[in-house]
């Protein structure tokens, strides 16, 4: 896997729980900074009540929303590409749930 | 910038605190008694009845936590270095956990990175605060635990409502603990799934001291036989329950460890049996032929 900032790239293998982990790990590192929404809000130009439906994942981030809070977040893309093989895994498993003989009964 | 303090900012007060404890991942007890409220006026704050805070008692929670209650209001505080101070005072592993602490934290440092990631930081804690263990414990992924934690920790997500499959999921994420580490750097290297499970053979002390383990490995099969031995584990607490989510937990770890060298996994076959020693398992994964799924075929 390349470390592709394609938002569509990353959320390719299970798209809802991708964007359900995202809106976690956005929250907690921006708990983590001890940046508010509001706060982020101001630096992102992102909306303070779309800043919190990306984290509650009522929403999906758009490229652009996802760069900036990136950014302004101090999140490296390798960061997200760990969440992005959570989801691949778990897609993988999915498969060998249903095809593989020795999978637990 | 000071908070003006009037009974007006009663709710920011009461809002602060309880944002602070659910960051901070603070005990119920431990909440209750920084704030210096009694048991009733805190359970009645807490489920938001008509008890708020006064400026009193948020001052005596952040200072307990080394911050003031302006940034406890503003949210400006460093979470994690709150937390290592927290967790830092917490007391000692239950005996449970460190009596025949035979595992090393990295065979369970990717469950806790996985539930933080997946579930968030607070539930992590929360699942950790539950069984008396720091988050601290695994800065250290050479930290050693006993058996009965890994135990717990299957049962109480099970508990929990973790479904078999979701618990299915933490064998695969094995990944997460060993990332930029020496043995995640090995595997890492891995061409082929003989060089992989070779590399594993090799490592098995790293994870634990639990099981006995032999192993045979060549180009086209990985055999291996582990004993969980009957007198090194007098105290620890196998139920059929928990003897269930730890096979079925290893058996999937085991058949996941080539996704750490870029490898398709391989579900092992594995017969079990009781011998006068202790409990055995003999798992078999045959490399070549029809089993060799190539991980893009696993794409939406």
């Amino acid at each position: 896997m390349d470390l592709s900032r394609s938002i569509d790239n990353l959320a390719e293998y299970r798209r809802s729980e991708f964007f359900q982990y995202l809106g976690q790990f956005l929250a907690d590192r921006r708990v983590q900074l001890g940046i508010s929404v509001d706060r982020l809000a101001q630096l992102t130009l992102i909306g303070a009540g779309q800043i919190r439906e990306i984290e509650s994942a009522s929403r999906e981030a758009s490229q652009q929303e996802f760069d900036s809070l990136l950014a302004h977040l101090d999140i490296d893309i390798y960061e997200i590409h760990e969440i992005c093989r959570v989801t691949h895994a778990q897609y993988m498993l999915e498969f060998y749930r249903i095809i593989d003989e020795n999978y637990p009964k | 910038m000071k908070i003006i303090r009037n009974d007006s900012y009663q709710n920011e007060y009461s809002s602060a605190a309880r944002k602070l404890i659910l960051n901070a991942g603070l005990s119920q007890e431990q909440a209750q008694n920084f704030l210096c409220l009694n048991e009733t006026d805190y359970s009645r704050w807490w489920k938001e009845c008509d008890i708020n805070l006064k400026a009193s008692n948020l001052d005596s929670l952040t200072k307990a936590l080394g911050i003031s209650s302006d940034e406890a209001v503003f949210e400006t505080y460093d979470l994690t270095k709150l937390r290592k101070d927290l967790f830092r005072t917490a007391g000692p592993l239950p005996d449970r956990y460190s009596v025949n602490s035979y595992s090393r934290v990295r065979s369970s440092s990717h469950i806790i990175k996985y539930l933080t990631l997946t579930k968030g930081q607070m539930f992590a804690d929360q699942i950790l605060k539950s069984m008396q263990v720091s988050p601290l414990l695994f800065d250290d992924q050479d930290n050693r635990i006993s058996l009965n934690f890994f135990l717990d920790l299957l049962e109480t997500l099970s508990d929990w409502g973790f479904s078999p499959g979701e618990l299915d999921n933490l064998a695969c994420v094995l990944f997460l603990g060993l990332q930029n580490t020496n043995l995640g750097n090995r595997f890492k290297s891995a061409q082929t799934h003989a060089q992989c499970y070779a590399i594993l053979g090799e490592s098995l002390s790293s994870f634990d001291e639990n099981f006995l383990y032999s192993y045979d490995v060549d180009s086209s099969q990985f055999h291996m036989t582990s004993i969980l031995p009957f007198d090194k584990h007098e105290s620890t607490a196998l139920s059929p329950r928990r003897l269930a989510l730890l096979q079925r937990y290893r058996l999937i770890l085991l058949g996941w460890f080539p996704y750490l060298s870029g490898l398709e996994p391989i579900l092992p076959s594995v017969q079990y049996s009781t011998k006068k020693s202790g409990l055995c398992a003999q798992y078999s994964v045959y490399f070549a032929g029809d089993k060799s799924r190539p991980l893009t075929l696993c794409r939406n």
